[in-house]
C-alpha cells in the first residue's frame, strides 16, 4: 500500500510540471500581444518593444520555458503579473481564503444537502416525494447562476436587510455566496446519489438482505448506503477541485477579488504569470485530492484495495 | 399460449417510456424539438426584424414573449436559437461522453501502466481550468460553430474518463467478467457488450446535466467574442444579453432561462428513462 | 425525520425564488420613459458646464480642514488594480490617481499649460524648455520635492518602459535646486505633444520609492492619501493633512480646482455588475455612480421613488462610435473602391443604430460631438452621408463599384452596445445588396486581428480625447502604425490636412473643415454615434468637479 502511494507523490511531481509545460506553451502560443494591451493603443513600436523586452518575451520559447520552470518549481516564484505589477504568489495568497471562505462551506452544504435529497428521493422512488425533489433539482440545475445570485440579493439584501450585497467587509458577505454557489452543486449531488442509492438499492445482496429478514434502516445504512457512496465521492472530489478555482460568476455578482476572478482576467489581458501560477497551484490541489480520493476508493471498497495491494 | 416474441427496440422502447417521468421527458423533448424545427415558420416575424419602437417591449398580444434590446421578437428568436443550442449542447456533451469513455474503459480494462499514463494524462487535464481550456481551443480554431462545439467538449472529458474507470474497477472483479473471459469472448467484445452498459449510468446523469452546462458556458464564450457570432440568436447569448437589464426588464432573461430549464428538464428525464432503459439488472 | 427536513427544505427553496420573482416584477412596472427625461437634463448640465469652467479659472481655494463632509462612497466598474504611477491612463484611473499623484502641469479647457507643481515654463529654444517648480513641495510624509525628484521620476517611467507618447522627448536634466531643462527631439507642434512628458508624468519623491510599496501604499503630493487599498475590492484615501498647497505661503492661486479635498474620506467599491450598483444605489451603501444603466435612472430622476436622496447629471461625453474602412493596399475590395465605401456609408441611418445601442446614445450628425471645444455645429447643417439616411442613393453607387457579391467582414469588440450596432449596420448594408458578416473579438484579439492587412473590412471602433483633434489621431493620423493609420491608410494629402488642422498655430475652425471635407469625399469613416454618460449621486453633492470631463469625487462640493 505504502509503495502505491509513493509511487503516486512522485507522480504528482511530474504531472505538476507537465501542468506547468502545456498550460505555459499554451499562453505563448496564444494569439494577443501582452505589451500592446497593457500599453494600450497609442503605444508606439519601439516602445513596445522595450516592454516586451521588460516583460522577457522577446526571449526564443525554449530560454523562457526554462527560467520559467526554473523560477517556478525551484525558486518557488510565479514571478509578477504583467499587468498590475503585483507578485503572483503574494495575491494568490491573498485571495485564496476568500475563494475558500465561500468554497469549503458551500460544498459541504452541497454534499450533505444533495446527498440527504437524493437518498430521501431513491427511498421513495416513483412517489410525490421524489418527483418534487426532482423538479427542484432540475431548476436549480438550469437557472443562470447569476440569475438566482441577483434574485437573492433582491431578496435578502435589498428587501429584507439580512445580509450586505457585496464585497468582503464582514462575515456575513459570504452567506450569499455561500448559497448560491452551493445550489447548483447540489442538485447534481442530489441526482447522483439518488441514481446509485437506485442502483444499489435493485442490486442482488440487498434482496439476499431483506430476505434474510434485515430491517429496512438497517439495510439502507449498513448495506446501500457504502455502495452507493463511491460515486458521490468521485463527485464530491471533483467539486473540491473547482473549489479553490473559484467561480468567476459569482465573484464578480459578489465584487469578491478571489482566485476566479483573477484567472479570469489574467486570461483576458494574456497576463501569463499569473495563468501559469494558478494553473500549477491547481494542479498541485487536484493531484493531492485525487491521490485522497483514490484512497478512499481502496478504503471504502475492499475488491479496489486488493487491486492496489497487488 | 406462446409468448410473441418482441424485438430488442421494441422492448427497449417500452422499458424506455415506463413511469410517468420518462413519458413526459419523452414528450416533452419532442415538443420542444418539433416547436424549434417548425415554430419559425409559422411566425410573422424574422429573427432580424429590427422594430425600434418596441425595444425591450413587455409580453403582449402581437409579441407573446416580448422584444429584446433591439426591438426582435423574442419568441421566435428562442425558437431559432434552440436549433443552434440543442445541436452544440447535445453534441458537444455526446462527444464529450464517447471520448472520456473510452479513455475510462481502456484504463479501467486495461489497469497496470496503461492505466496509470491514461489517468496521470486525466489529472494534468482536469488541472486545467474549463472556461481556459474553452478559450484557448477557440483561439486556435476561431470562431464558428464547429470549433465551438470542439471548445465546449475538451472540458468534461476527464470527469467522465475518471468516473467510468471507477465503475470499470469495481466491475472488474464481478463474476460475470470472469466467466466471459473463461468463455473466451474478445476484449473489444468484453469492453463494449459487457463492461459498457454496465458502466454507463453515472455517465448518463452527468452528461444530461452537463447539457444544459454547455449551453451556459456557450453563453460565457460569446460575452468573451468567441463561439457563436451575432446576430444568431443562440440561448446562452440571449441569456447573456439580458443579464443587465434584469431589474428592468426580466422578461429577456426569463424566457429563454425558462426554456433552457424545460429543455433540460426533458433532457434529464430522458436520461432517467434511459438509465432505466439500459439497465442489464432490468431485464427479463 | 428525513423526510421532513427535505420537504422543508424544498419549500423554503421555492418559496424564495419566487418571493424574490415577484419583487423583481413589481419594480418594473415604473414607466421607462427615460428619454423624456434628458433633454431637460442636457439643458441644467449646460449651465452646471459653464459654470464649471469659470470655476477653474477662478482662485482655487485651499482645503478648509474644518468643514469637511466626512465619507462618500463610490462605486466604480473596474478595479484600478496596482497604484504605482506609470500608467494614468486606465479605466478607473483618471478618477483616482489624480488626487493622489500631481504631475508639473495640468491643461485646462482650452489645452493651455496651467501650473500643478511647476510655477512655469520658459521656452528656450525650438527644443528646450525650462520648467521651475514651486520650492515648498513636499509630499504626504514630508519629504521635499526638488528638481532631483523630478529628473527622478521622469527616467524612471522611461526605464520601467511606460514612457507611451513620449515620442518627443529625449533627455532631461537639473540645472538648479527647483528647475529642471527638458530637451525635446524636434519642436513641439503644440502643447497636445507633451501631454504626457508634461502632464502624465506623476512626480515623487526618490526616497518615497524606495522606502515604500507604491503598488498598494504609495506616498506622494496629492491632496488626498491612500489609506488602504485591497485590490479588487476597495481602494480607501483620506484627505491629506500635510497637503503642501493648503499652507504654502507661495501663490497657488493659478492651479486647477480640483487639487481641493473636500471629504474626508473616500471609499471607492469595486462592483463590476451594474445590478449591484444599482441595489447599492437604493440600499445607500453608494452615494456616487456613473455606469447606472439607462433603464433604471428614472428610479433615481424626478418622479422615481429614490428622488429625494439622489439626483441624476446626464452630460454628452467626448467618447464617439465611429466606423472605419480598412484601407490597405491589401484589401483592394475596400481600399480601392470609393463608390463601394460611399454605397456603405449612405446605406447606414445612424439614428436607428443609435437608438439599438441604448439609451444613452445619441447619433452623430459629423465626425464629433458638440462636447469638445473645437467643435463647430455649423457642420451639421451640411448634408453629408453621416447625417443623411439615403438607400436610394447608395443602390446608385452600388452598380458604379467593384462589388461582386464577396462577403465582406465587419468587425468590433464584444460589448453589448457596439454587438448591437454590428447587428443594425449589418441589417442596414444588407438592405442594398452588400453581403456582410459579423466577426466580434474581446480586446486582445480584435488588436491582434487589426494588425493584419486583409481578414477585416469595416470596424467600429470608439475615440475620444480632449479635444476634436485629438479624437482624430486614431482615425486619420499616420503615426499611428509607423506611417499609416489605424486603418492602413497611407494618403500624404491627409497628413498634410491633419498636420495642418493639429498644430497649435493653425488649429482653427476652418483648417477642421477642410480636413474633415477631405475625409468624407473619400469616405475615410463614418461617426455613428457619441455617448452621454449619467451620472447618479447623493444630494449631499451639489456640484460635481470635473479634470478634464473625468469626475473627481474629492473637489465636488458637498453639503
Amino acid at each position: 500500500m505504502y509503495k502505491y502511494v509513493i509511487k503516486r507523490l512522485i507522480s504528482m511531481i511530474i504531472i505538476v510540471v507537465c501542468a506547468g509545460i502545456i498550460v505555459f506553451t499554451l499562453m505563448y502560443l496564444a494569439p494577443g500581444d501582452p505589451a500592446r494591451l497593457q500599453l494600450g493603443q497609442w503605444a508606439t513600436e519601439d516602445v513596445l518593444a522595450a516592454k516586451r523586452h521588460e516583460l522577457g518575451i522577446d526571449l526564443p520559447y525554449i530560454v523562457q520555458l526554462g527560467k520559467f520552470l526554473y523560477n517556478t518549481f525551484l525558486r518557488f516564484d510565479f514571478g509578477i503579473s504583467w499587468q498590475s505589477s503585483m507578485p503572483v504568489m503574494g495575491e494568490l495568497a491573498v485571495r485564496l481564503p476568500r475563494t475558500l471562505m465561500i468554497g469549503i462551506p458551500s460544498m459541504i452544504l452541497s454534499v450533505v444537502v444533495g446527498t440527504v435529497l437524493g437518498i430521501f428521493a431513491a427511498t421513495h422512488e416513483g412517489r410525490l416525494g421524489d418527483s418534487l425533489t426532482m423538479v427542484l433539482t432540475m431548476v436549480l440545475v438550469s437557472a443562470p447562476d447569476f440569475w438566482v445570485a441577483l434574485m437573492f440579493i433582491i431578496l435578502f439584501a435589498a428587501k429584507l436587510g439580512w445580509v450586505p450585497a457585496f464585497g468582503i467587509e464582514s462575515l456575513k458577505s459570504y452567506i450569499l455566496p455561500i448559497i448560491c454557489s452551493a445550489l447548483p452543486v447540489m442538485a447534481v449531488n442530489a441526482r447522483q446519489a439518488r441514481s446509485s442509492m437506485l442502483e444499489v438499492i435493485r442490486a442482488d445482496y440487498i434482496t439476499t438482505a431483506r430476505s434474510k429478514g434485515q430491517k429496512s434502516k438497517v439495510i439502507v445504512r449498513r448495506h446501500m448506503f457504502p455502495n452507493a457512496l463511491m460515486p458521490i465521492i468521485t463527485g464530491v472530489a471533483g467539486g473540491l477541485c473547482k473549489v479553490v478555482a473559484g467561480s468567476p460568476v459569482i465573484e464578480s455578482v459578489f465584487s469578491i477579488p478571489g482566485v476566479g476572478a483573477y484567472l479570469l482576467s489574467g486570461v483576458n489581458y494574456r497576463d501569463r504569470p499569473v495563468v501559469c501560477g494558478c494553473v500549477v497551484f491547481f494542479a498541485l490541489f487536484t493531484s493531492i485530492v485525487v491521490l485522497l480520493m483514490d484512497l478512499c476508493y481502496a478504503f471504502l471498497d475492499p475488491r479496489i484495495k486488493a487491486q492496489y495491494s497487488k | 399460449m406462446e409468448k410473441k416474441k418482441t424485438s430488442h427496440s421494441a422492448e427497449f422502447f417500452r422499458r424506455l417510456t415506463k413511469g410517468w417521468s420518462s413519458k413526459l421527458g419523452l414528450i416533452l423533448f419532442v415538443l420542444i424539438v418539433l416547436v424549434c424545427v417548425i415554430g419559425p415558420f409559422l411566425s410573422p416575424y424574422g429573427i432580424n426584424d429590427v422594430d425600434v419602437a418596441s425595444i425591450n417591449a413587455g409580453p403582449s398580444k402581437e409579441h407573446w414573449f416580448g422584444c429584446d434590446t433591439m426591438g426582435r421578437d423574442l419568441l421566435t428568436r428562442l425558437l431559432v436559437g434552440g436549433r443552434y443550442s440543442l445541436i452544440l449542447g447535445l453534441s458537444a456533451s455526446l462527444l464529450s461522453a464517447l471520448v472520456g469513455s473510452v479513455f475510462g474503459l481502456v484504463a479501467g480494462y486495461q489497469g497496470g501502466a496503461v492505466d496509470s499514463v491514461i489517468m496521470r494524462f486525466m489529472d494534468i487535464w482536469s488541472a486545467l481550468p474549463g472556461l481556459l481550456l474553452c478559450i484557448l481551443v477557440s483561439a486556435f480554431l476561431g470562431p464558428g460553430f464547429f470549433p465551438t462545439v470542439i471548445a465546449l467538449t475538451v472540458g468534461n472529458i476527464p470527469s467522465v474518463a475518471r468516473m467510468i474507470r471507477g465503475q470499470v474497477l469495481s466491475e472488474r472483479t464481478r463474476e460475470y467478467m470472469e466467466a466471459s473471459k473463461v468463455i473466451n469472448c474478445s476484449g473489444f467484445s468484453i469492453l463494449f457488450r459487457h463492461l459498457l452498459p454496465n458502466t454507463i449510468q453515472p455517465i448518463i446523469i452527468t452528461t444530461t446535466m452537463a447539457i444544459g452546462g454547455t449551453i451556459t458556458m456557450a453563453a460565457s464564450l460569446s460575452f468573451i467574442g468567441l463561439g457563436i457570432q451575432p446576430p444568431t440568436p443562440e440561448w446562452g447569448a440571449l441569456l447573456a444579453d439580458g443579464r443587465r437589464y434584469i431589474m428592468v426588464y426580466p422578461h429577456l432573461i426569463m424566457f429563454p432561462g425558462i426554456i433552457i430549464a424545460l429543455t433540460v428538464l426533458a433532457i434529464n428525464l430522458l436520461g432517467d428513462g434511459l438509465r432505466n432503459a439500459l439497465d442489464p439488472k432490468l431485464r427479463d | 425525520m428525513k423526510k421532513i427536513l427535505a420537504i422543508v427544505l424544498t419549500l423554503a427553496l421555492m418559496v424564495s425564488l419566487f418571493a424574490a420573482c415577484s419583487s423583481v416584477t413589481q419594480s418594473s412596472s415604473a414607466p421607462a420613459s427615460s428619454t423624456t427625461q434628458t433633454p431637460a437634463a442636457a439643458e441644467t448640465t449646460e449651465a452646471a458646464e459653464s459654470a464649471e469652467a469659470s470655476e477653474n479659472a477662478e482662485a482655487e481655494a485651499p482645503a478648509a480642514s474644518e468643514g469637511r463632509y466626512p465619507e462618500v462612497h463610490v462605486a466604480v466598474m473596474a478595479d484600478m488594480e496596482d497604484l504605482t504611477p506609470c500608467k494614468p491612463n486606465g479605466t478607473t484611473r483618471t478618477n483616482t490617481f489624480w488626487i493622489i499623484y500631481e504631475t508639473l502641469f495640468d491643461y485646462d479647457e482650452k489645452m493651455n499649460l496651467v501650473p500643478n507643481l511647476a510655477k512655469s515654463y520658459e521656452i528656450l529654444s525650438d527644443t528646450e524648455w525650462e520648467v521651475t517648480l514651486f520650492e515648498t513641495i513636499h509630499d504626504s510624509q514630508g519629504n521635499p520635492i526638488t528638481a532631483d525628484d523630478v529628473v527622478y521620476s521622469v527616467n524612471w517611467l522611461v526605464d520601467s518602459g511606460n514612457n507611451i507618447r513620449y515620442d518627443l522627448f529625449d533627455s532631461i536634466e537639473k540645472v538648479d535646486e527647483y528647475t529642471v531643462r527638458y530637451h525635446w527631439k524636434d519642436k513641439p507642434a503644440s502643447t497636445s505633444d507633451l501631454e504626457f512628458p508634461l502632464c502624465r508624468t506623476f512626480i515623487f519623491d526618490s526616497d518615497a520609492w524606495e522606502n515604500n510599496n507604491f503598488a498598494v501604499a504609495p506616498v506622494a503630493t496629492g491632496p488626498y492619501v491612500v489609506e488602504s487599498f485591497t485590490v479588487g475590492s476597495t481602494l480607501i484615501m483620506t484627505a491629506n493633512e500635510n497637503y503642501w498647497a493648503a499652507d504654502t505661503d507661495e501663490d497657488v492661486s493659478m492651479r486647477a480646482a480640483y487639487h481641493a479635498a473636500n471629504v474626508d474620506r473616500i471609499v471607492y467599491n469595486t462592483i463590476t455588475e451594474s445590478s449591484q450598483a444599482v441595489i447599492g444605489l437604493e440600499m445607500g451603501t453608494i452615494d456616487f455612480c456613473d455606469y447606472v444603466p439607462a433603464a433604471m435612472l428614472t428610479e433615481f430622476e424626478d418622479c422615481g421613488p429614490y428622488a429625494d436622496q439622489y439626483d441624476v447629471l446626464t452630460a454628452p461625453s467626448t467618447d464617439y462610435y465611429y466606423i472605419l474602412p480598412n484601407m490597405a493596399e491589401e484589401n483592394a475590395r475596400v481600399s480601392e473602391d470609393l463608390n463601394l465605401r460611399l454605397a456603405a456609408f449612405y446605406a447606414l441611418d445612424n439614428e436607428t443604430i443609435a437608438a439599438v445601442m441604448g439609451n444613452n446614445n445619441v447619433p452623430l450628425k459629423s465626425l464629433g460631438t458638440a462636447a469638445y471645444p473645437d467643435y463647430d455645429t455649423a457642420w451639421e447643417d451640411e448634408a453629408t452621408y453621416m447625417n443623411t439616411y439615403d438607400p436610394e442613393l447608395a443602390k446608385d453607387y452600388l452598380p458604379q463599384s467593384n462589388y461582386q457579391g464577396e462577403e465582406l467582414v465587419l468587425i468590433g469588440l464584444s460589448t453589448e452596445e457596439c454587438k448591437n450596432a454590428l447587428t443594425m449596420i449589418q441589417n442596414q448594408l444588407v438592405q442594398i445588396g452588400l453581403n456582410v458578416k459579423i466577426q466580434t473579438y474581446e480586446k486582445s484579439f480584435l488588436l491582434t486581428v487589426l494588425e493584419e492587412k486583409t481578414g477585416w473590412d469595416f470596424y467600429v471602433a470608439t475615440t475620444g480625447g480632449t479635444t476634436l483633434i485629438n479624437s482624430w489621431t486614431r482615425i486619420i493620423s499616420q503615426q499611428q502604425n509607423a506611417g499609416w493609420t489605424a486603418g492602413w491608410l497611407k494618403d500624404d494629402r491627409m497628413e498634410e490636412l491633419y498636420a495642418i488642422a493639429a498644430a497649435d498655430d493653425t488649429h482653427i475652425a476652418e483648417n477642421m473643415k477642410i480636413c474633415l471635407d477631405y475625409v468624407m469625399e473619400n469616405g475615410y469613416a463614418y461617426g455613428v454615434s457619441g455617448w452621454s454618460s449619467s451620472i447618479v449621486h447623493s444630494t449631499h453633492i451639489t456640484d460635481i468637479c470635473y479634470r478634464e470631463g473625468y469626475w473627481i469625487v474629492g473637489a465636488c462640493s458637498y453639503q
